[in-house]
């Protein structure tokens, strides 16, 4: 019996480690390939490396289901059948080293996710207010041909009136300029991410820090998207509300 | 009638409006052709598209995204969006039985998944294979969620293995696609 559960851990134990060792070489070798494509991805959502992230993540979880398998099949198995005669040893080991492998999906796994790093939304946002500064001289009345002068970005497609004769001109942004309203937001917490780390940091939550983060993460969005302030605000009275109810 | 003054319409879009028009831009409609069904401009569809999205974050009560989604299974019988043509043909074999056929709709749904922990756009797969557009899935989705609720409520047990099944039918089809998992060699 000694002999049979000496046999079953040292099984388990070679298993797991196999397993381990397929995940490093896949993940060794995604790395530098999934770096890659989130870099030449020109696709706003970086949807391409969002299904290569994807496909390896639910690789782990198909080696946690493997591993979830035999030890439902042969570590508790063999426990259920041996009963009070299963050594503590044995089962503290095997257990053990079960968790040691969920830590190590875990690790892999945030390894994954964090290699590609944060898209670098102030370049992606200097970029399009380079673009708009080029073209916001172009325009033309499509009624009179008089030179339009588009005052500030817009986001949208937006009526802007010839000063001429008073027509009334649709502008259409660029897509990158429509996508700047979508990352608007991301690009706030970017800047005001050292804010939410020190709240995030302290053991026990400081509402006051937290109000304050808020509050720059809040100015820095009204500041790339102005034309929302009005509706940002709101939303930030609504935050501050949830947030004051989770701090009571 | 609601005294939820955020349920008022902007510029004339009601949340009806808004939520068909976002099902059936979903389905491969244009910006322009919405705004057309609306009878109204682009840049007055594409505010109203911003403003509502914003009333739903200050809405604390959560009803305008209850009401939403409601408005967005019914997106097939609004009227304004009668003759608005998607390209594609609305409500027939597939499309029509995601909608209709639960068991169809919880099955294509775990596909989908399944298809994206390997590596595939699962939407696109389901449009290849099945002609469903996303919109058209969403639709789907707005209309079955509550009632999966209540079966999961009722059958825990009985819709944990079906959904099992269904995950072991559409990994092994994957997989096989792909040649197997990473790790399939590896044996206890």
């Amino acid at each position: 019996m000694e002999e049979l559960m000496w046999q079953t851990q040292e099984r388990w134990f070679v298993f797991l480690e196999k397993l381990e060792t397929r995940m490093g070489e896949m993940c060794t070798a995604a790395i530098p390939e999934l770096k890659e494509i989130f870099k030449a991805d020109q696709d706003p959502y970086k949807r391409a490396h969002s299904r290569m992230l994807a496909g390896l993540l639910g690789q782990i979880r198909r080696m946690q289901d493997q591993a979830n398998e035999v030890k439902e099949d042969r570590i508790l198995g063999l426990i259920y059948s041996l009963g009070v005669l299963t050594s503590n040893d044995f089962r503290e080991a095997c257990f053990n080293r079960h968790y040691a492998f969920e830590k190590r999906c875990h690790d892999y796994t945030s390894l994954l996710q964090k290699a590609a790093g944060q898209e670098d939304l102030e370049a992606f946002y200097q970029e399009q207010l380079a673009s708009f500064a080029l073209i916001k001289d172009r325009f033309t009345c499509k009624q009179c041909g008089g030179k339009i002068t588009v005052s500030k970005m817009f986001f949208i497609a937006t009526y802007v009136t010839c000063s001429y004769c008073q027509t009334q001109n649709t502008f259409l942004p660029s897509s990158g300029a429509q996508m700047v309203l979508h990352k608007a937001r991301s690009l706030a917490e970017q800047r005001t991410a050292h804010l939410l780390k020190a709240y995030e940091e302290r053991e026990s939550k400081d509402p006051d820090l937290y109000q304050q983060y808020l509050r720059a993460m809040f100015d820095e969005w009204n500041k790339i998207t102005p034309d929302m302030e009005e509706e940002n605000e709101k939303f930030y009275l609504r935050l501050l509300k949830d947030k004051s109810i989770n701090h009571l | 009638m609601s005294e939820n003054q955020l349920l008022e319409p902007i510029h004339g879009i009601s949340l009806e409006d808004y939520s068909a028009a976002c099902a059936k831009l979903g389905s491969g409609l244009s910006e322009e052709a919405i705004a057309k069904a609306l009878g109204v401009e682009l840049p007055v569809w594409q505010e109203a598209n911003l403003l509502w999205p914003e009333r739903m974050k200050q809405d604390q009560t959560f009803e305008i995204v209850t009401l939403f989604g409601q408005y967005f299974a019914q997106a097939g019988q609004h009227p304004k969006f009668s003759n608005a043509v998607t390209g594609a043909a609305e409500d027939a074999g597939y499309t029509a039985q995601i909608k209709t056929d639960k068991d169809f709709y919880q099955e294509l749904e775990v596909a989908r998944n399944v298809a994206y922990e390997y590596g595939m756009d699962g939407a696109q797969w389901i449009a290849d294979k099945y002609g469903i557009t996303l919109g058209d899935f969403q639709i789907a989705a707005s209309k079955w969620n509550a009632q999966i609720h209540t079966d999961i409520q009722a059958d825990f047990q009985g819709y944990t293995q079906k959904q099992d099944a269904y995950n072991a039918k559409y990994r092994q089809l994957f997989a096989s696609a792909q040649g197997g998992n990473v790790a399939d060699d590896i044996t206890f």
